[in-house]
């Protein structure tokens, strides 16, 4: 088992990728040490190749290990903001605003957010519900990269540039199941000619697998 | 199943909160109107931002509103969309001075007609209230309120200030005849079509 968070050694560890949204891990971990709990705070990899950045929001120990629940970037997106007026304002600037008014950051690679508006009312609620108001405008989708950052921008469905080996699919190709090496499969990219929506991977001491589903 | 049901009733209303938000009217409150007609308002409710250049919808083709400081409206998004304000109408008895609807028509702007407070407008409340209010009749304030007012009537053209002036001195023949619009059975007094602060029958 090669994966780990902050140098801890993974048992077992699930993640679903959405195809919009946060990033979420449920791992245990091979320690009796609390994990640390600040933003940005968890370097989970899966594979020894990628890490992924987010923050810790909640945990408890067990037998000796630690359970802990992982989401993407750091853990702001539920938080509860102020209702804000923004006037003659590229969408990206109340983007950047409410992202960082929770400890988020806008990926740089960031796309669909130059749009003028003359006049944007965000209404209180958390930032995840902001960044829906401004996705209705935009067009696209968001997500919360494996770098913590969270990406605005039009899928471009590219081939995973890995090889992958198909345990197993649906007849209708709506779902696949993948034996991974790498976790490399993100949502927004193709694997076998299906376009991929929503990725969960699957670590345990034996097998690495991913759950693939098509848009 | 009520756990299940509790967290299904929890998503929907997360999902729909943000555009249920956006699709309901707020009471705000006119803080000030440039020149160009566009308003800044502050709404009674912190789930809703203070707004500016907000544009009025006012329910007549081409009719443009000056209202007053203070007035008190309602607050949408067109579409529920967060790029597009507008005030789509206004609260009952709390306008606190006169309002003004300039009606331009025909599309090249060739034909234009001004209703400020027009004395037609004017006239036509005065002859209400004096059908609709009993004291009228008598000798007194309320008497007295009404000739001048009739009086006013008689100009070709009032400014707002006369007209907010009559207004007022109709809101006092009103008072002074211990009678208040809402009262009178069988009618209804409420606010004409996009004239915030214009009562008529």
């Amino acid at each position: 088992m090669i994966g780990s968070v902050n140098g801890s050694a993974l048992v077992m560890a699930d993640m679903h990728m959405p195809a919009r949204g946060a990033w979420v891990a449920d791992v245990v971990v091979d320690t009796d040490v609390p994990l640390l709990p600040a933003p940005r705070g968890a370097l989970l990899t899966l594979d020894g190749v990628t890490t992924w950045v987010g923050t810790v929001v909640d945990q408890a120990s067990f037998s000796g290990l630690m359970r802990a629940r992982i989401v993407g970037g750091a853990g702001g997106l539920q938080t509860a903001l102020l209702a804000k007026y923004y006037r003659s304002v590229p969408l990206r600037i109340p983007v950047i605003d409410t992202l960082a008014a929770v400890g988020e950051s806008l990926a740089p690679q960031s796309a669909k957010l130059d749009r003028f508006v003359e006049r944007w009312a965000r209404v209180a609620g958390t930032a995840t519900e902001a960044l829906a108001a401004a996705l209705r405008v935009a067009g696209g989708t968001w997500r919360v990269m494996p770098d913590g950052g969270i990406w605005f921008g039009e899928d471009a469905w590219l081939p995973t540039p890995v090889d992958v080996d198909v345990v197993d699919r649906s007849a209708e190709r709506r779902w696949m199941t993948l034996a991974a090496e790498v976790a490399s499969v993100l949502p927004g990219t193709t694997v076998d000619g299906v376009r991929v929506s929503e990725v969960s991977y699957h670590l345990r001491p034996s097998r690495f697998r991913a759950e693939v589903w098509a848009v | 199943m009520s756990a299940l049901r509790d967290g299904l009733d929890a998503l929907i209303e997360r999902r729909t909160r943000p555009v249920a938000t956006y699709a309901a009217f707020w009471p705000a409150t006119v803080v000030a109107q440039a020149a160009d007609g566009l308003l800044e308002l502050q709404p009674d409710s912190d789930a809703v931002p203070g707004v500016t250049g907000v544009p009025i919808r006012v329910g007549i083709a081409g009719a443009k509103l000056e209202v007053p400081r203070g007035a008190r409206c309602l607050l949408g998004w067109e579409g529920a969309d967060p790029q597009r304000p507008y005030v789509a109408a206004w609260v009952d008895g709390t306008m606190p001075g006169a309002s003004r609807i300039a009606i331009a028509s025909g599309p090249a702007g060739n034909v234009a007609a001004e209703h400020v407070i027009t004395t037609e407008a004017v006239t036509n409340i005065v002859l209400q209230v004096v059908k609709l209010i009993p004291g009228m009749s008598t000798p007194g304030t309320a008497e007295t309120a009404v000739a001048t007012l009739l009086e006013a009537a008689s100009q070709t053209a009032l400014d707002p200030v006369t007209g907010s002036a009559i207004i007022a001195a109709l809101t006092h023949a009103f008072e002074a005849a211990s009678a208040k619009p809402p009262a009178v059975a069988g009618v209804q007094l409420q606010p004409g079509i996009g004239c915030a602060g214009l009562i008529v029958g």
